[in-house]
């Protein structure tokens, strides 16, 4: 919810007498954001394979489906063949690191129906050390996704076709999406590539004011020899002159 | 008799027909290409741990640096999905000025699309008008925002400024003289032999394949799938705007060259809607302050249409003003897995057509 | 301007080696298309129509063997560091980079594990453009700025000078 940086912070106890008697709590109406959106796909999963998913968890008009990692490609195979689900688009699959809980990993994988028209998530979790069934059996599309998940937050997913690196080199060390994974990451990993010959190119000043003088003392310098006028006429040099003269510059 | 061997060979990361980026393992025999592994990830720099550590309000410049042609998509995208975490309602006026934006840069991006797609097909003389098309375009994003690329031009729950004086006259101006260049376009490419020949039934795709891979955007639709969240999910003011969904069944290079020069038009004709349609006077910020407090462990995913495809943000909130995992779904990644489907089978020098028709930016993908 | 100035032909001109040497080079950088990131774009824009740079003998070229500056559009990133590295050193001498945008030139907004900060740590870097991407017109700036650097070049030293010298 937004709120104001200058609103007081309620529930603060008012300063001195007695406590103030209870407000009556107002009569909140419901949030809209919590409210239950039909979806006939999850009536019909509930039905064809009971006790296979939780109870569902509406939040802005989305659905949020609980999966035990064991049921998820049964699950999975349902929603994309059963023709009241019909979720033929797998449209991401992303995982989130939560190291305090028991498992460690929340896999999430978002399911669209073109010719149903909705939209449904599907919620895993995965501890660390253990592997996800993948779903590229089902969503060919889903190599992509897992091969990100496992670069990044390290889950494994057994049955993928290839699962290696694919945004980090391969030598990587450690999986950055892990919120032990400092920001900056391990600058002694990183600095292999650096070579130590690097030398740095002599700056000179290349400003516009420093530009500008440097002009300023070429003109100085040819004053009288340089935009004569064509008529004037044309007077050799002397020889003695060029002793000292600067090549260059 | 002859036998022939097979050959590896590395295509990038600094190629100038790779838009960007990528790097492909080819393995060829002969001219057909038997295999390719496309590497990706040399522009990964790790904006979704970076987002962790940011304030909802201080994420929106990465959007722009993600998808940098089409920057306004990322950000409407990014902030779309902070406004349904929050229960944000976007003033009407905010609404409109916001779609003009986005439709004016897929133009844009569609453009630079064009230009550099003809590039690696060997048609140089359209790179030069579209971009001489595009700068017109930045010139009005420039009025509006100050930037040429990285626009950051919207704020959560609204945009920060009204119209510049004379904008909207600009703008039609430019709309108009667009519908000519298009035709002019087209008369250069869709009846070209060369073009024909280059794109017609090069990196097939059909319907079924581009879902099976989560391909979406002009690459489906030219598989004659006709998916536009701009229709089915309508968000923002798309609900009351005219438009068509271009299809085409060709499944090939062609058809999506079709579709998106269709798209192009469409998106004159949405923005010519907005500027007659929106209201002259009202808000343009839903809410005052800057400080989000999301409901706890809670997600969203938000999904808008952009110029590649479905451009999605998901957030999970941990109760914080920071969100606790920001995940972005960017369809340069998930079409990009079609490249090798696609290439398969072709001819070594169809990649670069193929590569130009999935329209990827690599900072899009790689994030 | 010397010894034998005024008393040859009028068609004959003369200059010092340094000279001739700098006009040519400063009047045919030809970068490479080495585009990483967002100002990618706007090299691409610099090329193209409105801004053309081919006016100043800023010809883009696809090779490194050809080219003779490398303007670094974009982002660095670990991955990219070899190749950025291998592709600085096919280019022939006397070589230049052009470090475009802050991201480029010190890692600009992406202070993360993948990011190498700034480019100076793998290659010797002449012109800083500053930007977050930079115009073109700044893009035109630091290569005219890198002529004025070229001019000021003599063939008795070598081209990447040591810091002592």
């Amino acid at each position: 919810m937004p709120t104001d940086d200058d609103k007081p912070e309620a529930g603060t106890p008012p300063p001195g007498g007695a406590p103030p008697p209870a407000p009556k709590p107002p009569v909140k109406p419901p949030d809209p954001l919590l409210a239950v959106v039909p979806c006939p796909a999850l009536d019909r999963l509930r039905e064809m394979l009971p006790g296979r998913v939780g109870d569902p968890h509406f939040f802005a008009g989305e659905i949020t489906l609980k999966v035990a990692p064991d049921h998820l490609l049964e699950v999975c195979r349902f929603l994309r063949q059963d023709p009241a689900c019909g979720f033929e688009l797998l449209v991401d699959l992303t995982g989130t690191d939560f190291p305090d809980e028991e498992k460690r990993f929340r896999v999430v994988y978002h399911l669209a129906s073109l010719r149903n028209g909705q939209r449904l998530r599907l919620r895993t979790e995965v501890g660390e050390g253990d592997s996800l069934a993948s779903v590229t059996p089902i969503w060919p599309g889903a190599n992509w996704f897992e091969r990100e998940a496992f670069d990044l937050l390290g889950i494994h997913f057994a049955g993928h076709p290839r699962l290696v690196r694919i945004l980090m080199p391969d030598d990587w060390v450690g999986h950055p999406l892990r919120k032990d994974y400092p920001l900056p990451g391990y600058p002694e990993h990183h600095l292999r590539y650096r070579t130590a010959d690097v030398t740095r190119r002599s700056y000179v000043d290349i400003s516009w004011k420093a530009a500008g003088e440097r002009a300023a003392a070429i003109v100085k310098k040819y004053k009288g020899q340089v935009g004569a006028p064509e008529s004037a006429p044309h007077v050799p040099m002397p020889v003695d002159e060029t002793s000292g003269q600067k090549t260059g510059d | 008799m002859f036998r022939t061997q097979e050959m590896e060979i590395n295509m990038g990361p600094q190629h100038p027909s790779t838009h960007g980026v990528l790097r492909l393992k080819l393995r060829l025999d002969g001219e057909r290409v038997i295999d390719v592994w496309p590497v990706i990830g040399y522009l990964h720099r790790g904006i979704e741990k970076l987002a962790e550590s940011k304030e909802f309000v201080k994420i929106t410049p990465f959007t722009d640096r993600m998808d940098y042609v089409c920057a306004m998509s990322g950000n409407l995208a990014y902030l779309g999905a902070v406004e349904k975490l929050c229960g944000i309602k976007v003033p009407e006026k905010a609404n409109y000025i916001r779609v003009i934006m986005v439709e004016l840069n897929r133009i844009a991006s569609h453009l630079l699309w064009l230009g550099t797609h003809a590039l690696d097909i060997g048609a140089m003389s359209i790179f030069l008008y579209t971009f001489r098309e595009r700068e017109m375009i930045l010139d009005l994003f420039e009025a509006y925002c100050g930037a040429r690329l990285t626009y950051n031009a919207f704020r959560i729950s609204g945009v920060p400024a009204d119209l510049p004086p004379g904008w909207k006259e600009e703008c039609l101006g430019f709309l108009k003289l667009f519908r000519q260049r298009h035709h002019e376009y087209e008369q250069i490419l869709s009846a070209n032999r060369i073009w024909l020949k280059r794109t017609k039934g090069v990196g097939y795709m059909d319907a079924e394949q581009c879902l099976a891979l989560s391909v979406t955007g002009p690459v489906l639709r030219a598989a004659g799938v006709a998916r536009d969240l701009r229709k089915d999910e309508p968000y923002a003011i798309y609900d009351q705007l005219e438009f068509d969904v271009p299809v085409d069944d060709g499944c090939d290079t062609y058809a999506r060259y079709l579709v998106r020069m269709a798209e192009m038009l469409q998106a004159v004709r949405m923005v010519e809607q907005c500027l007659e349609k929106m209201p002259s006077e009202g808000p343009l910020m839903g809410m005052r302050g800057r400080k989000m407090r999301p409901r706890k462990d809670e997600e969203v995913y938000f999904a808008i249409e952009g110029p590649r495809g479905e451009q999605g943000v998901y957030l999970i909130s941990d109760g914080t003003d920071r969100p606790y995992r920001c995940k972005f779904r960017n369809s340069s990644f998930a079409n990009l897995q079609a490249l090798a489907p696609m290439v398969q089978g072709g001819l070594v020098a169809d990649v670069v057509a193929v590569i130009g028709t999935l329209d990827i930016v690599l900072g899009d993908s790689d994030r | 301007m010397g010894l034998i100035e005024g008393r040859l032909h009028p068609g004959i001109v003369t200059t010092t080696v340094d000279a001739l040497f700098n006009w040519a080079r400063k009047n045919s950088l030809w970068p490479m298309t080495f585009g990483l990131a967002c100002c990618a774009i706007e090299m691409m824009a610099s090329g193209a129509s409105r801004f053309d740079f081919d006016r100043l003998g800023v010809v883009f070229r696809a090779s490194p063997r050809q080219s003779d500056v490398m303007i670094v559009s974009g982002t660095v990133c670990e991955k990219m560091a070899p190749v950025l590295k291998r592709l600085y050193d096919q280019m022939p001498e006397p070589k230049w980079v052009i470090s475009m945008g802050i991201c480029s030139t010190a890692g600009g907004p992406f202070p993360t594990y993948s990011v190498v900060q700034g480019v100076d740590h793998l290659v010797p870097v002449d012109v800083a453009v500053a930007g977050c991407p930079p115009r073109p017109e700044a893009l035109m700036h630091a290569v005219l700025r890198l002529q004025d650097k070229i001019s000021e070049m003599t063939i008795a030293r070598a081209s990447s000078p040591r810091p002592s010298s």
